[in-house]
């Protein structure tokens, strides 16, 4: 919100200063138009007051008179001098040219009389020429003084010979006439088209220069205005400022057009801030403080209070309605992840009595063989889900034989359990009828295929072991061999296959088979989770492994072996999910006694 | 590892190639995967080229696909079969059932 309000005075103020250098600048600029619109004015009155006395073609043949008489131009001499001169030469001309006149009634005139008559006018004419001269100088010290300009100069351009004579300089002040600023006509100081390029254009164009020229000399704006005496003469009054005083004008009349703008700006700036924290800040504060009050308190009472808060109807309005929709929405999602938690506990809940159920179905392990040694068998089963697929089970077939049975129901979960239930007490059932191996798996398969909807199957290895002699009747229904270890410390799988995996085929056939355990042999049954547990690089346990640490590991108690197979599985899946059952049954058989007496290890998983 | 299914169709005949681990999850998406399939033919082969792991869940989409197929007077191939993919059909005994390649 700082940083919003940070960035709205930094940009104000970045405005206010391009308005301000505009303002700056258009002030400058208008002050160049008004001075140049001024110097053109002063040269102006110049070409007015040269012709308010006397007519161009009179101009021009006092120029042409200055030019041949360059003596009668003194520089020392004044107007009001000048003037006395004509006076004098008028009244000796017109005295003379009374008492001629009077003489002429009486007489003709001599030629002498006649020509001193003659050149008292010449003389008088003279004079008149000469004072034009004095006259203009005048003016224009009168203008130069007046309009307080830095000079004020009077030219001739003469196109043909492409050079510009400078004819008379207005003075002013402590300035005297003759001292640098009034030549002689035999030697006007010529100024050429480069040097001057503003007194020829002006000369081309006919016509007063529109802007200032300051190319003609270092210092200066200079402006033009011509005078056109006849076809061959054109004079141009040239009238200049200091640029040096001329900026220093521009830039004091910009200074006080910047104090201004700040003056105006920073009021209106400041209304601004007022109006933005009125209209934005403050409101946005309010939702922001009622948006952290939802998040620490999480009351949905929140939504309310913003609804009933007073915000502008512009975006910040829609955004506090926007938040309270959102607060809402919220509140609703989590009131349905409340109730879906409240549900997946109850789910959860119901899977763990089912998997107790399950387990509960697998035989405790200290059930009726105990008192003898002739065997010793352990199990255990750690399901991946809460249901597993996989079961073991073992039991007393007769007094003198124990049947262990392994297996693998296709799937997880409920469905899988139950068809774990139906296969195990169907097997257990057949076996203990007194069926041998493969015909309690025949007829198994056949009962499992039957009402099997949902297409399930179970692979399933199965034995009876005659405690007595030894002998092990078994078939292997589709299930991963068996480790055997012979009592000599020699393992080897037990490959032999009965024929498909039960539950799919109806009537398919299947062949057993038997073998005799010595004293000490020891057969390891487990389920696809022990070899194709995964670890995170999503390699497999593998048979070599299993095979090679049931080889390494010496006669040991097959709850002992069991506990370490597992381990080593566990070890290996480390950090990987577990994504199978895994179920071992390991059997010991440690030789005919005569009578059945098993220990049980427990190792069902709780 | 992710399961891959791509179908291909030449001839009436439907190819499915399987790529990575088909295990439970991937078996539920091959099964909803077929359902088009079989309202087209009843004549698929699996291509088993580039399937590196078979779960029993997936041996049950085999199985279920076979009888189907045989109810509909249709056949199932599967080919290109790896080792241990191999190895599990021949351990389940299904290779006896199946028409494997």
């Amino acid at each position: 919100m700082r940083k919003l309000a940070l960035m709205f005075v930094g940009l104000s103020l970045v405005a206010v200063a391009v308005m301000s250098l505009l303002a700056f600048l258009n002030t400058g600029m208008t002050f160049i138009d008004s001075e140049s619109a001024r110097l053109r004015q002063v040269g102006d009155y110049a070409r007015a007051s040269a012709l308010a006395g006397s007519s161009a073609d009179d101009l021009a043949a006092a120029y042409a008179y200055w030019c041949e008489h360059p003596d009668a131009i003194d520089g020392e001499r004044t107007y009001a001098q000048e003037r006395e001169r004509l006076d004098a030469a008028y009244r000796e001309y017109a005295d003379e040219s009374e008492r001629l006149g009077e003489l002429h009634r009486q007489r003709d005139l001599t030629e002498e009389e006649a020509a001193h008559l003659q050149d008292l006018e010449n003389a008088y004419a003279a004079e008149s020429h000469v004072l034009a001269y004095y006259s203009l100088a005048d003016m224009m010290d009168r203008l130069k003084t007046n309009f307080d300009v830095a000079s004020l100069c009077l030219y001739e351009v003469d196109e043909a010979s492409g050079q510009a004579f400078q004819i008379i300089e207005g003075i002013s002040g402590d300035e005297v006439r003759g001292q640098g600023n009034v030549y002689g006509f035999e030697q006007l100081v010529p100024c050429t088209r480069e040097r001057y390029p503003g007194l020829f254009d002006t000369l081309d164009a006919g016509e007063a220069s529109s802007g200032l020229d300051h190319s003609a000399a270092e210092g200066y704006f200079l402006a033009y205005v011509p005078l056109r005496l006849d076809d061959d003469t054109t004079w141009i009054f040239e009238v200049s400022v200091r640029s040096d005083e001329f900026m220093s004008a521009v830039f004091s009349r910009m200074e006080g057009t910047l104090v201004v703008a700040g003056a105006v700006f920073t009021p209106l700036l400041v209304v601004m801030l007022v109006m933005l924290r009125r209209s934005i800040v403050r409101p946005l504060s309010a939702l922001d403080a009622h948006v952290r009050e939802y998040a620490a308190k999480k009351d949905v009472h929140t939504a309310d209070d913003i609804r009933a808060g007073r915000y502008p109807h512009d975006e910040i309005g829609t955004l506090a309605s926007n938040v309270a929709g959102m607060i809402d929405e919220l509140q609703d999602h989590m009131d349905d992840i409340a109730r879906l938690g409240v549900e997946r506990e109850h789910a959860k809940s119901e899977l763990a009595i089912a998997s107790r159920i399950q387990l509960s179905a697998l035989p405790p392990v200290q059930p009726p063989f105990t008192g003898g040694t002739d065997f010793s068998l352990a199990a255990s089963m750690h399901p991946a889900k809460e249901v597993g697929g996989d079961f073991y089970d073992f039991f007393l077939v007769d007094p003198a034989r124990c049947g262990v049975v392994i297996a693998d129901v296709s799937g997880k979960g409920v469905p899988a359990a139950l068809f774990m239930m139906r296969a195990k007490a169907l097997l257990k059932q057949l076996l203990v009828d007194g069926l041998e191996p493969v015909e309690a798996m025949r007829q198994a398969n056949d009962s499992l295929c039957a009402d099997n909807e949902a297409g399930m199957f179970v692979t399933v290895w199965l034995g009876v072991l005659d405690v007595e002699t030894g002998k092990l009747r078994f078939a292997n229904g589709g299930h991963n061999p068996p480790l055997y270890r012979h009592a000599s410390g020699e393992v080897e799988w037990l490959r032999e296959r009965s024929g498909l995996l039960l539950g799919s085929f109806e009537g398919v056939a299947y062949q057993g088979f038997a073998r005799i355990m010595q004293p000490g042999d020891t057969l390891l049954l487990y389920t696809d989770g022990v070899t194709e547990a995964m670890d995170v690089r999503d390699s497999c346990f593998g048979d070599d492994r299993l095979f090679s640490l049931v080889e390494g590991m010496g006669d040991v108690p097959p709850d002992v072996l069991s506990a370490r197979v597992e381990a080593s599985v566990r070890g290996f899946a480390e950090g990987a999910d577990q994504a199978d059952d895994i179920t071992m049954l390991a059997l010991r058989f440690s030789g005919g006694s005569g009578g059945v007496a098993a220990t049980f290890s427990e190792g069902r998983n709780e | 590892m992710d399961m891959s299914i791509a179908t291909s169709r030449e001839d009436g005949v439907e190819t499915i190639v399987l790529g990575g681990h088909l295990n439970t999850n991937a078996a539920s998406e091959l099964e909803e995967a077929l359902v088009p399939v079989f309202e087209r033919t009843h004549d698929l082969v699996f291509d088993c080229t580039a399937l590196e792991y078979l779960a029993s869940a997936g041996l049950r989409v085999f199985v279920s696909t076979q009888k189907e197929v045989t109810r509909h007077g249709g056949s199932m191939r599967i080919t290109h079969v790896c080792d241990d993919v191999r190895e599990v059909l021949e351990i389940t005994g299904l290779i006896g059932v199946f028409d494997v390649e």
